[in-house]
């Protein structure tokens, strides 16, 4: 059987019930697939990787089995991603009504029980539960090996139903010198069994593996039928269970209970070849006895079941039902298509919003993409709410006009040290479902669980992920180290790290790999990764060799706010070199070491704007100084600076940390500057020395000093310089809106749109089989913190301190070191100790 | 025969700072080094396991241990390997009480190996095996005592809810010999032949071997196993221990995979039963069998067919590492 194009079928296996004791029937339907001729491979899933894997392996059959807490919303996607579709379902009739509710979503219904099959009308078909030889095969003994092999005269494990505890009671009367091995756990909605043996005798469990071992090792095992139903629906199923079928495979003798005739075994067994059937506790216990004396008669049944079983009820003849009745459906008619009126609807999950303080590029480009693609794309912004303290206590889903969709109010905190938060990933969950996303753009997780980055991939929705800064590698996410100096990640040991974070802020030792662990599998779930250069890929790639994959990775640098390119103005001639200094003015972007080159240049014929705000620390310098030579703008608007930038002949971008684009460069570009930039991350990166700029090594305010007196020597270098550069700028602007479309397109044409459940659903991680020991990534205390004048300590969700330090004794040795280096410290160290 | 130029490098599944049972790792390392030149082996936690690749430039790196922990990370390892060609293999011997964490290793291992049989199976994976824990005969070797016993039945271990309700149905029995129970969280007022005392590893074979039976009761307690709530098949390592320490052990039957570890009535004891326990106690009171003899006949097969040598010769017998 193939499917309608001819193709073998790729199968997607999913069990509906995320936990579940009896997998193992899944497994072995899993292994009877893989022997099907018409099955080309088959793709065992979990709900959370289920999607992605359907579409990943191109699956054209969904097999959902077992039917008990089918997740619709993502069985939905399932369905029409494979386009046919199969439920199997195993507990009818104790599920009947919830699995009858489950049915309309499938092309064909198997039912465990023939009695249900009705409920399903055209589409159900009877289909027993069967036997796997991996788990269930055992060798039969001949019957002069009797004494030697069996363990046990009577076997039985099962749940303690009533019905099954009254009886086996009377059978444990009826017999002084009988080796019963009873299995009997019982369970919160169940009567205790009150058996007169002692509790520690039934109340154990085993694997369905040795269950079949125990089966082989007894002479006789009983099957008791379940008469109880917690849901209100026909307590008995028409058709036995995997046991008759498994026991039989184990090679034991069945004894089965045929009281109740509406159980058809005799259309899977034969009585009194295959199994002894019996009535009531009187039947049981003559035929017992009969048996236990005649081992030769005892076994023969025992292997004739067996044979039966091998040639008729293994999974591999219920998947040749299974393919039989799929080849009997009508060719599946194709969905009409609604996608060409469908704007995709990308979701930004981002720190902020343009306009709401304090907002910086992200938000600037986050709104340039909103504003620029709106045609094709409907976005919609999740942010945390500024306006309330801490941050991430409320978080609100804007439309594309920024108007408020809804907004979730959270109980828990999430800090800088959170990975996860159960409420916020359902609340995303939640709203992705409902508001029919198709693709999620991360521009930040500031504010978020850092979690909430993993849930699309459980729905399906493709996700793209933009390395803004290095938030995904450190804590730290400008990579300044504790010692105030970019830290060199790239290059950096573990235990650097460790030191770093532990000296910097106190955080425990060990701390930073969980970090990196969860990052690593949240980068894991992306679908595109996002950097503006590929020296900031680079980077991100060797921290996560595996994650960052180059066939996942876009390499897009991050346009100017302002599309236009400004006419070349004519410079003044009065023979001053003017020199801007665009963005804040902080320690960041250089301002320790800009500070001693202007001082030193306080004479020459330069002079230096700051097109930005100046803290008040930089401010009191300035003023101490009296540079005169030194002016300050104030802020500006987004989009306004290449203006503003016009009239000067050079810029100054000297960041002590790695930028990851630089916005502002590319402005001064616009304007027809020649930038000057510290050699450090994409500054470094996108500067030609001497062609489209200059570059000197970061914190070194002397080689500027020498940079900037030599070029005002060279002006008409610099006229030049800025010509060649102004031309290059036209053809670069509109670029990154049409490769950043064509990227969206692109993930969304992944996901399937043609079926969406509407869904209010919500779920976690954990839900979803993704578990954390700890929310937090901060390790509980290993190491004592050196961090000075910082509390250490810090709440879970919770309110409980996970961790206190006391820092006094070690700060003090901190410093002792900094000031009087080791051999001192060691010899301090041996004077305290000794006293 | 072995590959002759086969280089190993055994590390943590997690790291050190987490790992209460870094000592087993050191006894999976004194396995590879009975049949592989001992250069050719190596060992290190997880922290330094991507700096002892680079050094070592290891054909198999085997991670042994739980994933459960947070800070487990293997990117480094598996980066590693794709670049060197070596395998990344996964020994987990916290089945199945912790197997929902499995998932961080099925997407990177090459091979899986799980101490648990039936844990083996649920793995979605499509090299994994069964390799059962093991015991070391340099830290558990015992002589077979010569003098009397000193202790009837000893048992040392955790008071999870099944033991606590089996030695409650035993207790007569118990009360009527010398029994030792040691470990955390037994109800002392309820079970007064129980210590809340932990033994040291280093002296447990000396209790074993100076007790005339031990009892070996499973485990019925879970970290994370929600997902398949999966029931152990395969006996705990300390019944290989102990073995190999000599003892004579009564197994309480919860599953007859044990049968393929040590013969019943010959090299083990096993009971179903209260009755049987205490015929087993009498029987031994009338010397009606010697125990010396199942001692002797269990620590002989342990040192046989249950080291950590025999374990990473299968191992590698499953890697294909074995030149014919």
């Amino acid at each position: 059987m193939k499917d309608e194009v001819g193709q073998r079928w790729r199968v997607c296996l999913l069990d509906t019930k995320a936990s579940n004791p009896n997998h193992y029937l899944c497994i072995a339907l899993q292994r009877a697939l893989e022997e099907s001729p018409d099955v080309e491979k088959v793709v065992k899933v979990d709900y959370y990787d289920a999607v992605h894997e359907a579409i990943r392996n191109e699956c054209n059959l969904l097999i959902a089995f077992d039917g008990e807490e089918l997740r619709e919303e993502i069985v939905g996607r399932l369905v029409s991603l494979c386009g046919r579709s199969i439920l199997w379902v195993t507990e009818d009739p104790y599920e009947l009504d919830k699995n009858v509710r489950s049915s309309r979503l499938f092309d064909l219904v198997f039912t465990n029980d023939a009695g249900s099959t009705k409920a399903y009308g055209e589409k159900g078909r009877a289909l027993a539960l069967a036997a796997d030889r991996r788990f269930h095969f055992h060798r039969i003994p001949q019957a002069e090996d009797d004494s030697t092999h069996y363990r046990y005269d009577l076997f039985f494990a099962g749940t303690a139903w009533p019905n099954r505890v009254k009886f086996l009671k009377e059978v444990e009367q009826e017999f002084s010198d009988l080796k019963m091995k009873l299995a009997l756990p019982h369970n919160p909605y169940i009567p205790a069994p009150n058996l007169n043996i002692p509790i520690s005798e039934y109340d154990w469990r085993t694997p369905n593996s040795e269950f079949a071992r125990f089966a082989n090792r007894s002479r006789i095992v009983l099957t008791l039928h379940r008469e109880f139903s917690g849901s209100g629906n026909e307590p008995v199923s028409k058709t036995p269970g995997p046991r008759l079928f498994e026991v039989a495979l184990a090679g034991a003798t069945q004894f089965i209970d045929v009281s109740n005739k509406d159980i058809d075994i005799d259309s899977y067994l034969s009585p009194g070849i295959e199994y002894v059937p019996f009535d009531g506790v009187d039947d049981c216990t003559d035929k017992l006895r009969y048996y236990l004396e005649h081992s030769s008669e005892r076994i023969a049944i025992a292997r004739a079941s067996q044979q039966r079983v091998e040639d008729h009820h293994l999974y591999t003849h219920r998947v040749e039902t299974i393919m039989a009745e799929l080849a009997k459906l009508p060719a599946r008619q194709e969905p009409i298509s609604t996608s060409s009126t469908h704007r995709i609807k990308v979701l930004m999950l981002s720190h902020n919003l343009i306009g709401v303080q304090p907002y910086g590029g992200v938000e600037v480009y986050q709104d340039a993409i909103r504003k620029n693609l709106s045609d094709r794309f409907e976005f919609m912004f999740y942010v945390p709410d500024r306006a309330l303290h801490p941050l991430g206590q409320r978080a609100v889903l804007y439309d594309e006009h920024l108007n408020v969709v809804e907004d979730f109010e959270f109980k828990s905190q999430v800090t800088e040290f959170h990975l996860a938060s159960e409420e916020r990933e359902r609340a995303f969950y939640g709203l992705l479902s409902r508001n029919g996303v198709d693709v999620v753009h991360i521009q930040h997780l500031i504010g978020h669980s850092p979690s909430l980055a993993m849930v699309p991939r459980a729905l399906g929705i493709p996700t793209i992920f933009s390395f803004h800064d290095y938030f995904a590698i450190c804590n730290r996410f400008n990579l300044i180290g504790y010692k105030n100096k970019f830290c060199d990640v790239g290059h950096a040991s573990k235990s650097a790290c460790d030191i770093c974070l532990n000296a910097g802020d106190g955080i425990e030792i060990g701390s930073q790999a969980k970090r990196r662990a969860f990052f690593g599998r949240v980068l894991e779930t992306m679908d595109i990764l996002h950097a503006n250069t590929s020296g900031v890929a680079d980077l991100f790639s060797t921290i996560y060799p595996l994650q960052v994959d180059r066939k996942k990775l876009e390499i897009l640098g991050v346009p100017s706010p302002d599309k236009t390119i400004a006419e070349l103005p004519i410079k003044k001639s009065d023979g001053v070199l003017r020199v801007a200094i665009p963005g804040n003015f902080t320690r960041n972007k250089g301002g320790d070491d800009i500070i001693h080159a202007l001082n030193l240049l306080r004479h020459d014929p330069i002079e230096f704007t700051i097109y930005g705000s100046v803290s008040e620390h930089y401010r009191a310098i300035f003023a101490a100084l009296g540079l005169k030579n030194v002016h300050a703008h104030g802020s500006y608007k987004a989009g306004e600076l290449v203006d503003l930038l016009s009239g000067n002949d050079l810029s100054l971008h000297y960041s002590i940390w790695p930028e990851t684009y630089c916005i502002t460069l590319t402005e001064a570009w616009q304007a027809g500057l020649v930038p000057i930039v510290s050699d450090i991350g994409a500054l470094g990166e996108r500067v030609e020395h001497g062609v489209n700029g200059f570059k000197i090594p970061p914190e070194e305010p002397g080689a500027l000093v020498e940079l900037l007196r030599g070029l005002y020597l060279q002006r008409t270098m610099i006229a030049e310089m800025s010509e060649r550069i102004h031309s290059k700028q036209l053809s670069l602007i509109e670029d990154h809106f049409e490769r950043l479309g064509s990227v969206y397109s692109r993930l969304a044409s992944k996901k399937d749109g043609k079926v969406m459940i509407p869904a209010n659903i919500e779920r976690s991680l954990s839900d979803l089989g993704l578990l954390l020991n700890s929310p937090l990534w901060t390790q509980e205390s290993k190491a004592v913190g050196m961090a000075s004048g910082k509390d250490s300590s810090h709440a879970n969700v919770d309110g409980n301190v996970i961790s206190q330090i006391t820092p006094a004794l070690p700060i003090r040795a901190y410093r002792y070191l900094r000031r009087h280096g080791v051999k001192a410290l060691v010899k301090r160290t041996v004077q305290e100790f000794s006293k | 025969m072995i590959a002759k130029d086969l280089r190993i490098l055994v590390t943590g599944a997690s790291p050190d700072n987490t790992n209460r049972n870094s000592v087993l790792r050191g006894y999976v390392r004194e396995g590879f080094e009975q049949i592989l030149p001992k250069s050719t082996v190596l060992e290190a936690p997880l922290e330094l396991a991507p700096l002892a690749a680079n050094l070592h430039k290891p054909d198999l790196i085997l991670c042994f241990g739980s994933a459960m922990p947070d800070d487990a990370d293997y990117t480094q390892l598996r980066h590693h390997c794709d670049k060197t060609g070596a395998k990344l293999i996964f020994w987990m011997h916290d089945d199945p009480y912790e197997f929902d964490y499995s998932y961080k290793v099925v997407g990177i291992a090459d091979y899986i190996f799980s101490n648990d049989k039936w844990a083996a199976s649920h793995y979605n994976h499509p090299n994994v095996h069964h390799l059962p824990l093991a015991a070391s005969e340099k830290a558990h070797w015992r002589p077979i005592e010569t003098r009397p016993h000193d202790i009837d039945v000893f048992f040392c271990g955790v008071a999870f809810d099944n033991r606590v309700r089996l030695i409650k149905d035993l207790l007569p029995a118990l009360q009527a010999v010398r029994t030792r129970i040691y470990g955390d969280w037994w109800p002392e007022s309820e079970i007064p032949v129980a210590i809340n005392r932990r033994i040291d590893n280093s002296e447990l074979p000396g209790y074993y071997a100076r007790s005339r039976v031990t009892l070996n009761m499973g485990r019925h307690f879970n970290y994370a196993n929600e997902k398949y709530k999966l029931v152990a098949s395969t006996p705990g390592p300390r019944t290989f221990e102990a073995g190999m320490a000599g003892a004579c052990q009564l197994y309480f039957v919860e599953s007859l995979e044990v049968c393929d570890y040590y013969v019943p009535g010959k090299e083990i004891l096993l009971f179903d039963s209260v009755l049987e326990f205490l015929r087993a106690i009498k029987s031994m009171s009338r010397q009606e069998f010697n125990v010396k003899d199942i001692q002797g006949a269990c620590q002989a097969r342990t040192v046989n067919c249950h080291t950590y040598r025999s374990r990473a010769q299968t191992m590698l017998n499953y890697i294909g590492s074995i030149q014919g």
